[in-house]
C-alpha cells in the first residue's frame, strides 16, 4: 500500500480505543517510509520513519504480543540502519541493538522460520560491515553473524540463501586475513550523498561543491570505469555550478555526466534514470544559456563518447613507449571525445614527458589530480616531470607524497622520478 | 526461594563501560583511605539510593553530552529491596528475589546488616554457583567477612573471582537496593520474567516514575507506556491511587506529545493524542493538573516550548507560578515563553524574579557545601555539582533577561545585567556580545569593537565567531570612514 492511503488509514483510526489496528498499520507505513528513504535524497523520508517508530514504541508496550514487537524491531533495525542524520555510526549501533531484540524474539517462536533467521542474520551482518570503524570489529562480528546463518539454514534446505551467507563469509574472511576494512560502495556513496543533502539544504552551496567533488574523487578510485557514482557525481557538479551561476562552467560536466551514462556496458534501470536525470539538468543549462538548440547536438554528441575515448586511449598505450608522437594523437582524440578523466590526462602526461615537454607533463598531470587526488602514479609521473623541468623542491614534494600514499615505491626512485611510470 | 536464571546479557556497549568501570575503580581505590581511620572520625553523610543513582546519571549524560560515550537510551535504575521504603518518584520497590535476578556486574549495592550499612559494587554474578563478588576497596574489613556482621554472613574468597563472593542467599539478606545501568529494554524484560508484575500497579507506575525520573524527554513514550499499564491494573485501586497514576500518565502523553510534534512525522504525536482524549474523558484537567507538583508543571510547560506552543506554556506556567511564586524554573522558563512571543515587559519583570530567587538558592546551596566536611570528596562533589547546576541556571536567566531588555530598546539596562553576567561567566561569549551591542547602541564604538573580539576570540563555535569577528570589523571599517 502506497504511503498516501496508510496516512489516510492511520489518520482516521482511534489509536488509543483500536491499537490492534493503528500498529500494524504505522509500522507499515514506517516500514514504506523506509523504503522510500533508500532512493537517492530520500532521508527526510527515514527521519520521517524514525520518529514514527519513536512515537509507536508506547503502542507497542502496551501490547504484549511478541509478533508486534518483532515487527516493531525489525523496522526500527532497517529504519535506523539506514539512517545517516546525526551520528551515522551510533544509528547503526543502535539498528543493531534492535536487530538483536529481533533474533531473539524470532528464535523464541512457537516454531522458528530457519529462513527468515538466516536471511535476517545476512541483514544484520552487512549492517556491522557498514560501520565505518578503524579495525577489525566489524568484520568478526558480520563473520559471526554468516556463521550463525550458516549453522541456522542448510544448503538443502535453502540453497540459495546457504550459498548467499557462504559467499559473504569468504568475502569478509578475506578482508579480515588482508587486514583491511573497506565500507561498501553502497554505503560509501549514501554518506556522500547525504553530506552533500544536507549542505544544500543548509544552502550551502560552496560546501556541496566540495563535497560533490570528494564523492568524485572516490568515484574515480574504483575499478569499474564508467560507474553510476562517476555520472551521479558529474551530473550534481553540473547542477550546482549552475544553480550558483556559473552556467557555461556547467556543460563540460553535464557532458561528461551523458558521456558515461551511455558508455555502460549494461546499462539497467539505475542507469537509465540517471541518463534522464542528466539529460533534464542538460535542458536546464541550455536553457539558461539560451542555446535549447543545441540540445540534440550536445546530446548525441555525448552518447558513448566516453567508450570512444578510451578505445582511442587504449590505441595511444600500445604507442607510447616505441612512438610518444603518435600515442600523444590518440590521447589527444580521447581527450576531446571526453575531456575530464584522469586517466586520459596522466596518459597525454606521460606522452608529454617522453617527448621532452616537463611544462605539459605538470599541467596535465596537475589537471589528472585534479579528478584523482592522491594517486601515486600521478604524483611520481609530476614528480619526474618537475625534475627535468628543473623545480626540484616541487620534485621532492611530490615524490614525499607518491611514497605517502603508496609506501611500496623504492626510495631509490627519488632520483630518477617518472621513469618507471 | 532463589530465582537461579538471572537478567541476560545487556547491549555490548553497556557491558564495556562496566568492564572500564570496574577498572578505574580497581585503580582509583587502590590508595583509598577508609573513613574510620582518620584520627577524628567523621559521621559518614546520609546518601540514598535515589540521590546516588541522580548522581551517577548526571555524570553518564555529561559524558554522553561530551562524546565520551554514546549509548543514547542507556540509564540509571535504582531498585530498592520491598522491605524498606523506598524513594517516591526516584526508585522501584522489588522483592529480594528480583533483586537477586536483576544484579549485574557493576551495580552499586547498598548492604546492610541492621547495623552496618555499606555501599559497594558487585564485580561479578555467578549464576551456576549462585554467587556474587565484590569489589570493594577495603576487603580486609568488608562487614560481610564472618564475624563482622549481625546477618550471620560469611563473605568468601573464591578461586578465579575477584573479590569477596557472598551466596544468592546471603546476598537476598543484606541488600537494601541496588543502582544498575541499562537500557529500558530491561524493564521489559523484567516484566516477561515475572509475568504477575503486570498486574501489579504500583511496580508498573515505580517502572513508569523511573523513567520519567531520568528527565530524558526522547524516553517519555516509554514511561508512558508503563503508566498506562499502572492504571489499567489498578483498575480495583482507591480512586485517589488511580488519579495518581492518571495525574503522572497526563505528564507523560503531553511531553511525549509536544516532543513528537516538533518531529518531522506528523503521524508521530497521534498514539498521545489519542490517548490524551481518552484520558481526559475520565479525568477533569484541572484535577490533573492540580496533582502535579510544580517541577512537573515547568516540566510539561517546558517541553509545550520546544513544540512552540507557547500559549500552553504560559498557561502552565501560570499554574506552577500561581503555587509557587518564587519559583526560579517556572519563572525563568515563563520569561523565555514571554520573549518568544515579544511581551519583553512581562518577560523582563519574570527574569528578575527568577534572579532574586535563584540568588537565594545559590546563598543556600554554597552554605551547605562549605558546612560539609573536606574529607568527604564525594559529598562535595555531589554539593558542588547541586551549586554548579544554580549558577548555569543564573546564566541561562541572564540570558533572557538581557534579550528582554534589548528587545524592549532598554540598553543600559541590558548593559547592567550583562556586566553582572560576564562576572559570573567570563569565559563565555555571550554576555560579552551584548555588552558590545549595548556599547554600539551608546555611540561607543571603539568599546563595542573591543568587546566583540573578545568574543569571537572566545567563542568555539566556527560559524558565530565568523559573525562576532564580521560585527567588529564593520564597525572598525565604519569608524576609518569617519
Amino acid at each position: 500500500m502506497s504511503v498516501e492511503v496508510l496516512r489516510a488509514q492511520l489518520t482516521v483510526i482511534d489509536s488509543s480505543s483500536d491499537p490492534s489496528a493503528f500498529v500494524p498499520t504505522a509500522l507499515a507505513l514506517a516500514n514504506e517510509l523506509c523504503k522510500q528513504g533508500q532512493r537517492p535524497g530520500g532521508f527526510a523520508d527515514n527521519e520521517r520513519a524514525t520518529d514514527l517508530l519513536h512515537s509507536l514504541e508506547y503502542l507497542v508496550l502496551l501490547r504484549h504480543d511478541p509478533d508486534l514487537k518483532l515487527a516493531f524491531h525489525k523496522a526500527s533495525f532497517y529504519t535506523l540502519g539506514d539512517r545517516y542524520e546525526g551520528d551515522r555510526e551510533l544509528n547503526l549501533r543502535e539498528a543493531i541493538a534492535h536487530a538483536e531484540r529481533a533474533l531473539e524474539l524470532l528464535r523464541a517462536q512457537a516454531v522458528p522460520n530457519q529462513e527468515e533467521i538466516g536471511m535476517f542474520l545476512n541483514d544484520m551482518a552487512n549492517c556491522y560491515l557498514r560501520a565505518n570503524y578503524q579495525g577489525e570489529w566489524p568484520m568478526e562480528q558480520a563473520s559471526a553473524r554468516y556463521r550463525q546463518g550458516l549453522e541456522t539454514v542448510t544448503p538443502d534446505s535453502f540453497p540459495r540463501l546457504h550459498a548467499m551467507l557462504s559467499s559473504n563469509l569468504a568475502y569478509t574472511q578475506q578482508l579480515l586475513a588482508e587486514g583491511r576494512h573497506m565500507l561498501p560502495q553502497h554505503e560509501t556513496a549514501r554518506r556522500f550523498d547525504y553530506s552533500i543533502q544536507r549542505a544544500m539544504q543548509s544552502k550551502n552551496l560552496n560546501q556541496a561543491v566540495a563535497e560533490v567533488w570528494a564523492y568524485l574523487h572516490w568515484a574515480w578510485s574504483l575499478d569499474a570505469e564508467p560507474n553510476v557514482h562517476l555520472v551521479s557525481s558529474y551530473t550534481q557538479l553540473a547542477n550546482l555550478y549552475a544553480a550558483m551561476g556559473h552556467v557555461q562552467q556547467a556543460v563540460p560536466y553535464i557532458y561528461s555526466a551523458i558521456a558515461l551514462c551511455t558508455s555502460a556496458e549494461q546499462p539497467t534501470a539505475a542507469w537509465q534514470g540517471l541518463l534522464g536525470q542528466a539529460q533534464q539538468v542538460l535542458e536546464q543549462i541550455l536553457r539558461a544559456l539560451k542555446q535549447d538548440h543545441k540540445l540534440v547536438e550536445l546530446s548525441a554528441s555525448a552518447r558513448g563518447s566516453f567508450n570512444a575515448a578510451r578505445e582511442a586511449w587504449q590505441a595511444g598505450n600500445q604507442f607510447l613507449t616505441k612512438n610518444p608522437a603518435q600515442a600523444m594523437q590518440a590521447y589527444e582524440h580521447a581527450l576531446s571525445l571526453f575531456p575530464l578523466w584522469p586517466a586520459g590526462l596522466h596518459a597525454r602526461g606521460l606522452a608529454h614527458l617522453l617527448m621532452g615537454n616537463p611544462q605539459s607533463a605538470v599541467e596535465d598531470f596537475t589537471a589528472s589530480l585534479q579528478f584523482l587526488p592522491n594517486h601515486p602514479r600521478t604524483l611520481l609521473a609530476r614528480s619526474r616531470a618537475h625534475s627535468l623541468a628543473g623545480a626540484a623542491e616541487l620534485a621532492a614534494a611530490d615524490f614525499a607524497e607518491a611514497r605517502k600514499f603508496d609506501p611500496n615505491i623504492p626510495e631509490a626512485l627519488a632520483d630518477k622520478a617518472g621513469s618507471s611510470v | 526461594m532463589v530465582a537461579s536464571a538471572g537478567r541476560p546479557p545487556r547491549d555490548p556497549r553497556i557491558e564495556d563501560v562496566v568492564r572500564n568501570v570496574l577498572i578505574q575503580r580497581d585503580l582509583f581505590c587502590q590508595n583509598a583511605r577508609y573513613a574510620g581511620d582518620d584520627e577524628n572520625p567523621r559521621p559518614l553523610p546520609q546518601l540514598s539510593l535515589a540521590d546516588w543513582k541522580r548522581y551517577t546519571e548526571f555524570i553518564w549524560q555529561n559524558s554522553r553530552r561530551e562524546g565520551f560515550q554514546a549509548i543514547p537510551s542507556a540509564l540509571y535504575f535504582a531498585f530498592y529491596n520491598d522491605r524498606f521504603a523506598g524513594e517516591e518518584g526516584a526508585t522501584v520497590s522489588l522483592s529480594p528475589a528480583h533483586l537477586w535476578w536483576l544484579v549485574a556486574p557493576g551495580d552499586s549495592v547498598l548492604l546492610s546488616d541492621g547495623i552496618v550499612h555499606h555501599y559497594t559494587m558487585v564485580s561479578s554474578v555467578d549464576r551456576s554457583a549462585e554467587r556474587v563478588a565484590f569489589a570493594d576497596p577495603w576487603e580486609d574489613r568488608f562487614f560481610l567477612k564472618e564475624g563482622l556482621n549481625m546477618a550471620g554472613v560469611s563473605a568468601v574468597p573464591v578461586d578465579g573471582v575477584r573479590g569477596l563472593t557472598v551466596t544468592a542467599d546471603e546476598f537476598q539478606r543484606i541488600i537494601v537496593g541496588l543502582e544498575t545501568i541499562d537500557t529500558p529494554a530491561l524493564l521489559e524484560r523484567y516484566l516477561d520474567n515475572f509475568p504477575e508484575q503486570r498486574r501489579n500497579f504500583r511496580v508498573l507506575l515505580e517502572l513508569g516514575l523511573a523513567v520519567l525520573d531520568s528527565e530524558r524527554e526522547d524516553l517519555t513514550p516509554i514511561a508512558a507506556a508503563y503508566l498506562d499499564q499502572a492504571l489499567f491494573a489498578a483498575m480495583l485501586a482507591f480512586p485517589h491511587e488511580r488519579e495518581r497514576i492518571a495525574a503522572v500518565l497526563y505528564l507523560a502523553l503531553n511531553v511525549a506529545l509536544f516532543k513528537a510534534r516538533s518531529s518531522a512525522e506528523a503521524l508521530a504525536a497521534k498514539p498521545f493524542e489519542d490517548r490524551l482524549f481518552r484520558l481526559l474523558l475520565d479525568y477533569t484537567e484541572p484535577l490533573l493538573q492540580e496533582l502535579l507538583s510544580v517541577e512537573q508543571l515547568c516540566r510539561m510547560a517546558n517541553a509545550a516550548g520546544w513544540a512552540k506552543d507557547f500559549d500552553r506554556a504560559s498557561r502552565l506556567f501560570q499554574i506552577a507560578i500561581a503555587r509557587q511564586p518564587d519559583h526560579v524554573q517556572a519563572r525563568h522558563l515563563r520569561a523565555a515563553a514571554f520573549f518568544h512571543r515579544k511581551e519583553f515587559a512581562a518577560a523582563i519583570e519574570d527574569a528578575l524574579i527568577a534572579l532574586a530567587a535563584n540568588g537565594r538558592e545559590v546563598a543556600q546551596f554554597q552554605q551547605e557545601r562549605d558546612a560539609l566536611d573536606p574529607r568527604g570528596a564525594t559529598p562535595i562533589t555531589m554539593a558542588e555539582q547541586r551549586l554548579a547546576g544554580r549558577r548555569r541556571l543564573r546564566s541561562d536567566i541572564y540570558a533572557v533577561l538581557t534579550a528582554s531588555y534589548a528587545g524592549a530598546g532598554q540598553w543600559p539596562e541590558a548593559e547592567k545585567h550583562a556586566q553582572d553576567w560576564h562576572m559570573l561567566k567570563p569565559h563565555d561569549s555571550s554576555p560579552l556580545a551584548v555588552l558590545a551591542r549595548a556599547r554600539q547602541m551608546a555611540g561607543d564604538g571603539e568599546s563595542a569593537r573591543q568587546f566583540y573580539q573578545q568574543a569571537a576570540d572566545l567563542e568555539p563555535d566556527t560559524e558565530r565567531q565568523q559573525m562576532l569577528k564580521g560585527f567588529a570589523d564593520e564597525i572598525a571599517h565604519e569608524e576609518q570612514d569617519a
